[in-house]
C-alpha cells in the first residue's frame, strides 16, 4: 500500500510534470481573465455616470460593474470556454502517457497500483483547474472590493458560479479521460473528444431534422437538441434553471451523478485497458464494430435525408427520388465504414475489410431514414391516452395576439416557454380529444387539398401541445386546431375557459405586468385607453386598477364568451427602461364588451369615448375594395418569372366616397379600428380583409386638430358590408 | 524466484509468448535470448508486472506481479526505449523513483554518475543514445531492487561501457545478491555475463539451461586415429552431436565432461587427439542445431 506521504510526493511529482498545463491554466484564469476584468473595471467612465445619472448613478454603476464580474467570475462565455479548452486539454494531457510505450514501461513497471496511478493523475487535473480557476477569481475579487464594489458582486455568488464551472469541468474532464482510455493515439485521442462532445447533439440534430422533414406534427423545442447525457447539454440546463429562477439543484445533482458514472467508468475501463494499445487507434477491439456502427449509421442517413429533400423539392417523382436515395445511402454508408476501417487499421489499403458492416450499417440506414418517412411506428400521430397524462401545457400561438411578454427580472420573454413552465392543464381527456379530432380533420382536409396546397386562412390555426407524461417524459406536438368546427369550438371552450389555462397563459402579465409597471427601473410610463383612433392618456393609479379589473374579467369571461365579439378598444402602455440597455417594453390589452368590469371604470372614469361616437364631426367616408381574391388568382395564374401587369392590378381597386348622411351612419355601425386585431386565432368575428374604410373628418374640428384630418384605419366585419358599399366597389 | 508458468500473450491474431515455462533463481545472470519478434520483450514487460498474461502466471518470490505493488517494489525494469521526463535531469529522475523504490541508494547513484562522467544537473535529453542507457541501468542498480530486468540494455553502449556497467552487475551480484536479467537479440553480448541462458523463438522456449552445465558437458575433439578400428571403437564409447571430417583428421562436438571425454580417447590408439573449448556460441549452435534449428539464422544474423 502506497503510504499518504508517498501518495502527496506522487501528486507533486505528478504536477512537475504538468507544469506545462499549470500555464496554460494560469494564463486563462490569472493572465487574461484578471486582465479583462481589470480593463474592464477601467473603462467604467464615472463621470459620465454622474453626469448622465445623477443620483442613480451609484446604482448604475453597479449594474455595469456586476456585468463585468458576471462576465469574468460567473458561468460566462468566456468561462465556460476556458473550461473546455481545459477539461480537454488536462484530460487528455494527463493520461495520454497510455498512448507512449516508453512512458508506459516506464510508469506501469513502477510499484504502484494502476488505481493509486489513476487517482493522482485525476486528482493533479482538478487541483491545476480548481487552483488556478480560484486565484484568479480572488485576484477579481480583491479588484472589485478595492474599487468599493464589493457589495455589487457577492462572494457566495463567485463561489456558486465556480462550483457550477468545476461540476462542468469534471464532465468534460472525464470525457477527455475516457477519450484517452478507449484510444491508442493522441490524434484518435482528440477525435474521441470531439465524438463524445458532439455525438448526442448530433444525433438529436438528425432526429429533429427527420421529423421536420417528414413528420406533419412535429415541434421541435429547445429540449429536442439538449443532450443529457452530455456536461454540455446538463450544464445548460443548468443555466436555464438559473435564467427561469427554478432551483438548480436538481439539474446539479444530474450533472454531478453524470460525472460520478463517467468517473466510475474511466476507473473500470483503466483498469481493463490493455496496455500493448499504445499506438492503435482503437484500445479495444470490441468497440470496433460498435463505433463504426455509431458513425456510420448517421452519417448515411444524414445524407439520405438531404439527397432526398433536394430530389423531392425538384421532382415530383417520388419513387425515382426514393431509388437515389436508397442507393446514396448504401454508398454512404460503405465510404464511410471503409474510411473509419481505414482510420482503425492506420492504413487505407486496408479500408474495404469489413464487409458484412456495410451491409450492417446500410440496413440500418435505410431502415431508419424510411421508418422516419413513412412513420411505421406512427409517432407523427401518436396522441397518448389520457391516462398516460400528468399535465398538459397547451399554447394556441398568437391567441389574444400575444407572442411574448416579460419575465419576473423584467427581460423578455417567449410566451411558448413560459407556458411551457407555467401551464398544468388535467383535463387530459379533452385535450387528447382535440388533438385527435384536429388531426383527423386536417389529414382529411390536405387529403382533398395535396401536399402543396394549404387549407383556407381561417379554417385552422396552429397551436402546440406538451403532454407531460406519468413517466417523466414531455411530449410534443403542434396541432392544427378545426376552430370552425363546432366539436372543436366546446372542447376549445372547456380547455380555454379553464383557471388552469388561463394562469399558464396570462400569470406572466397578471404578475409581471404590475412588477414591471411598479419597477423604479421603469421611470418612463405612458398608458392610454384607444379604440384604434381616439386616445385617452391614463394615470398610474388608473393604470395599476385597470389591470387588476383587466385581469378578473380574463379569468371570468370565457372562450365562447369572446367568440362573438370583437374588442371595443384597448389599453396599451409602453414602459422606458431607464437601465444601461434603455429598454423600451410595450404591452396591449385588448378589451372585449364581455370584460364589463374594465370597461365600468373606463366609462366611470370618461375613458370610453370612441372615435365612432364624435359622428358629428364625420364629413365623409371613402372606402376601397381590393379584391384580394382576385389578385391571389392573378398572381397564381401567372406564369413564373414573368412580371406581373401592375396597371391590370391597380385596376382591381375600386374605390367609392360617401358624404351623404345616411351612408354614413350605414357604414359606422359595420366598422372598427383596423388597429385593434391583427389576427384572430379563434376565429371568432373578425375583420374584412378585402376592404379599407378612411373617415374624414370637419377640418375645425377637436378631433382633427387631436388626431388629422382623416382615420385611414378602419375596416369591415366580416359579413357586415352594407350591400350600397358592396355594389359601388365591385 | 521468478517463476513464469505456461504463460501466453497475443497481440491481436498474433501469439507473442506461447505457453512459457521458466524459471529465474536468484543471484545468477540470466539471459534472455531470442531474435527480433521472438517475444523476449514481451515475456520481460510481463514479468516486470506491465503486461497482464492472457494465460499462466508471473510471480515473484511467490507473488503476482501483475499490478502487485510489494512484488513489483523488487524489481526493476530498464526498457529498450528507456524513457525519461521532459527536460528532465539524472536527479528528476532520482527524486521520482526514490520515491518509488525506498532502497534507492542516492549516495551510490552520485557515485556512479561521478564514474561515468554523467552531470547530474544536465538535462537528460540533451544525452547521448549510449548516455541514457548507461543513466536508466544506473537508475535500476540504484533502485536497491533484487532483480534487474533489462531489454536490451546494452545496446548503444561501447565496449568500455559495457564492462563497467558488467563489473558493477558482478559487484551488486556479490554484495546483495542482485539478479538481472538482460534480454538481448545478440549472443555474444551474454556470452561472458551470463549464468543461465533461454533461448525464446516464436513466441515459444527452445532452450533453457546453465551455462556452466551446457559448457561441463559439451566437448569439441580433433584427433587423427590410426585405424578405422580405433575409430568405431571410440564412437562407442562417446555421445557425438556433431561429426565433422577434413582429410584424416576428425572434429568432434561430443556430450560429457573433459575428464570422460579425454579418458574415452585415451583409451583408443589415436596419433594425436585434442580437447578444445568451445564458445558460447559454438555450444549453442551444438545444441539448437540437434533441436533442428540454425542459430546463426535464430540469432547471430
Amino acid at each position: 500500500m502506497t503510504s499518504r506521504s508517498s501518495s502527496w510526493v506522487d501528486l507533486r511529482e505528478n504536477n512537475k510534470r504538468r507544469m506545462w498545463q499549470w500555464c496554460v491554466a494560469l494564463f486563462f484564469f490569472v493572465i487574461l481573465n484578471v486582465v479583462g476584468f481589470l480593463i474592464s473595471m477601467m473603462s467604467l467612465n464615472t463621470d459620465y455616470y454622474m453626469r448622465t445619472y445623477g443620483s442613480r448613478a451609484n446604482a448604475m454603476l453597479g449594474e455595469a460593474v456586476k456585468g463585468f464580474a458576471d462576465m469574468f467570475m460567473g458561468v460566462s462565455a468566456i468561462n465556460i470556454s476556458f473550461t473546455i479548452v481545459l477539461g480537454a486539454l488536462l484530460g487528455i494531457g494527463g493520461y495520454v502517457y497510455l498512448d507512449n510505450r516508453a512512458k508506459v514501461d516506464f510508469y506501469e513497471s513502477m510499484p504502484l497500483k494502476k488505481g493509486s496511478r489513476f487517482s493522482v493523475i485525476w486528482l493533479s487535473g482538478l487541483i491545476i483547474y480548481a487552483g488556478s480557476y480560484l486565484i484568479g477569481m480572488l485576484i477579481n475579487y480583491g479588484i472589485l472590493t478595492a474599487s468599493g464594489f464589493g457589495s455589487v458582486y457577492p462572494i457566495a455568488e463567485a463561489l456558486r458560479s465556480f462550483i457550477i464551472l468545476f461540476a462542468f469541468y469534471i464532465g468534460v474532464y472525464h470525457l477527455a479521460i475516457l477519450s484517452v482510455i478507449l484510444t491508442g493515439t493522441g490524434f484518435s485521442a482528440v477525435c474521441a473528444f470531439a465524438v463524445l462532445s458532439l455525438y448526442e447533439l448530433v444525433i438529436r440534430g438528425i432526429t429533429v431534422l427527420l421529423k421536420n422533414d417528414f413528420f406533419r406534427y412535429a415541434h421541435t423545442i429547445y429540449d429536442d437538441y439538449t443532450p443529457l447525457l452530455s456536461p454540455y447539454g446538463l450544464l445548460s440546463l443548468i443555466l436555464r434553471s438559473i435564467a427561469d429562477e427554478m432551483p438548480m439543484m436538481p439539474q446539479m445533482c444530474k450533472l454531478c451523478a453524470f460525472d460520478f458514472v463517467l468517473l466510475i467508468l474511466c476507473y473500470i475501463l483503466y483498469h481493463k485497458r490493455p496496455l500493448e494499445a499504445s499506438g492503435k487507434t482503437l484500445a479495444f477491439k470490441r468497440l470496433k464494430g460498435i463505433l463504426k456502427l455509431l458513425i456510420t449509421v448517421p452519417v448515411a442517413v444524414f445524407v439520405a435525408d438531404l439527397v432526398y429533400g433536394i430530389l423531392d423539392e425538384s421532382s415530383t417523382d417520388t419513387f425515382k427520388a426514393s431509388v437515389v436515395t436508397v442507393f446514396v445511402a448504401i454508398l454512404t454508408a460503405i465510404l464511410a465504414s471503409a474510411l473509419i476501417q481505414g482510420i482503425f487499421e492506420q492504413d487505407i489499403r486496408l479500408a474495404f475489410k469489413k464487409k458484412l458492416n456495410w451491409l450492417l450499417c446500410s440496413a440500418l440506414a435505410l431502415l431508419i431514414f424510411f421508418g422516419f418517412r413513412e412513420d411505421w411506428i406512427g409517432l407523427d400521430r401518436f396522441v397518448p391516452s389520457p391516462s398516460m397524462v400528468n399535465t398538459i401545457a397547451f399554447y394556441p400561438q398568437g391567441y389574444d395576439n400575444r407572442y411574448s411578454g416579460v419575465d419576473g427580472d423584467l427581460e423578455w420573454e417567449d410566451l411558448e416557454s413560459y407556458i411551457r413552465r407555467n401551464m398544468y392543464i388535467y383535463d387530459a381527456s379533452t385535450m387528447c380529444d382535440l388533438a385527435k379530432l384536429s388531426i383527423q380533420r386536417y389529414d382529411a382536409e390536405m387529403e382533398v387539398l395535396g401536399e402543396d396546397e394549404y387549407p383556407e386562412t381561417g379554417m385552422f390555426e396552429y397551436a402546440v401541445v406538451y403532454y407531460r407524461l406519468k413517466n417523466g417524459h414531455t411530449m410534443c406536438r403542434q396541432i392544427q386546431v378545426p376552430v370552425k368546427d363546432e366539436a372543436a369550438i366546446d372542447m376549445l371552450d372547456k380547455l380555454m375557459s379553464s383557471y388552469e389555462f388561463k394562469s399558464g397563459f396570462y400569470d406572466m402579465d397578471k404578475y409581471d405586468i404590475r412588477t414591471a409597471v411598479n419597477n423604479t427601473r421603469m421611470n418612463d410610463l405612458s398608458s392610454r385607453y384607444s379604440d384604434g383612433v381616439w386616445e385617452e392618456s391614463l394615470t398610474q393609479d388608473e393604470l395599476n386598477d385597470l389591470i387588476e379589473l383587466y385581469m378578473d374579467d380574463v379569468y371570468r369571461c370565457t372562450f365562447k364568451d369572446r367568440l362573438d365579439e370583437y374588442p371595443n378598444g384597448h389599453i396599451t402602455f409602453m414602459l422606458a427602461a431607464n437601465d444601461r440597455y434603455g429598454r423600451l417594453i410595450d404591452y396591449d390589452l385588448p378589451i372585449y364588451p364581455c370584460m364589463t368590469g374594465t370597461m365600468d371604470y373606463l366609462k366611470a372614469h370618461g375613458h370610453d369615448k370612441s372615435t365612432l361616437d364624435l359622428r358629428e364631426y364625420i364629413t365623409g367616408i371613402s372606402v376601397t375594395n381590393y379584391h384580394n381574391d382576385e389578385v391571389d388568382e392573378y398572381y397564381d395564374s401567372l406564369p413564373e418569372g414573368e412580371d406581373p401587369d401592375y396597371e391590370y392590378l391597380e385596376s382591381l381597386n375600386k374605390s367609392w366616397y360617401y358624404d351623404d348622411p345616411a351612408d354614413i351612419d350605414a357604414i359606422i355601425t359595420g366598422v372598427t379600428s383596423a388597429e385593434l386585431y391583427t389576427y384572430r386565432w379563434d376565429g371568432g368575428k373578425d375583420v374584412d380583409g378585402n376592404y379599407s374604410v378612411n373617415i374624414d373628418f370637419a377640418k375645425e374640428s377637436d378631433i382633427s386638430s387631436k388626431f388629422g384630418a382623416y382615420a385611414p384605419s378602419y375596416q369591415f366585419f366580416k359579413d357586415e358590408i352594407p350591400d350600397f358599399v358592396v355594389n359601388d366597389t365591385k | 524466484m521468478i517463476k513464469i508458468d505456461n504463460v501466453v500473450k497475443s497481440f491481436d491474431d498474433i501469439r507473442a509468448v506461447d505457453n512459457v515455462s521458466v524459471s529465474i533463481n536468484e543471484g545468477i545472470v540470466f539471459g534472455l535470448l531470442g531474435t527480433n519478434g521472438a517475444g523476449k520483450s514481451t515475456l520481460l514487460r510481463m514479468v516486470a508486472g506491465i503486461l497482464k498474461p492472457d494465460e499462466g502466471s508471473v510471480t515473484i518470490d511467490d507473488r503476482k506481479v501483475y499490478n502487485n505493488p510489494k512484488a513489483k517494489r523488487d524489481m526493476f525494469f530498464v526498457s529498450d526505449t528507456p524513457y525519461f521526463f521532459a527536460n528532465g535531469t539524472p536527479e528528476d529522475m532520482q527524486a521520482y523513483i526514490a520515491n518509488q523504490y525506498p532502497g534507492f541508494d542516492r549516495a551510490k547513484f552520485a557515485g556512479f554518475l561521478k564514474t561515468f562522467d554523467l552531470a547530474p544537473d544536465r538535462k537528460i535529453n540533451t544525452y547521448s543514445k549510449g548516455m541514457k542507457r548507461q543513466l536508466a541501468l544506473l537508475l535500476g542498480i540504484c533502485s536497491g531492487t533484487k532483480y534487474l530486468l533489462c531489454d536490451e540494455s546494452f545496446d548503444g553502449l561501447d565496449p568500455v561501457m559495457r564492462q563497467g556497467v558488467k563489473s558493477i552487475f558482478a559487484k551488486e551480484m556479490d554484495e546483495r545478491g542482485l539478479t538481472p536479467v538482460i534480454a538481448s537479440h545478440n549472443l555474444r553480448e551474454l556470452e561472458d555475463i551470463c549464468d543461465h541462458v533461454g533461448l525464446l523463438h516464436r513466441g515459444g522456449v527452445l532452450l533453457d539451461k546453465d551455462l556452466e552445465d551446457m559448457k561441463l558437458n559439451i566437448q569439441r575433439a580433433q584427433c587423427v586415429f590410426k585405424s578405422e578400428e580405433d575409430e568405431n571403437k571410440l564412437k562407442e564409447k562417446i555421445n557425438i552431436v556433431k561429426e565433422d571430417h577434413s582429410g584424416s583428421l576428425r572434429t568432434y562436438t561430443l556430450r560429457g565432461t573433459r575428464e570422460e571425454t579425454e579418458k574415452a580417447f585415451g583409451e583408443v590408439d589415436t596419433v594425436f587427439f585434442e580437447v578444445l573449448p568451445l564458445s558460447l556460441e559454438e555450444i549453442f549452435i551444438s545444441e539448437t542445431e540437434v533441436a533442428g534449428y540454425d542459430i546463426k539464422k535464430l540469432i547471430m544474423g
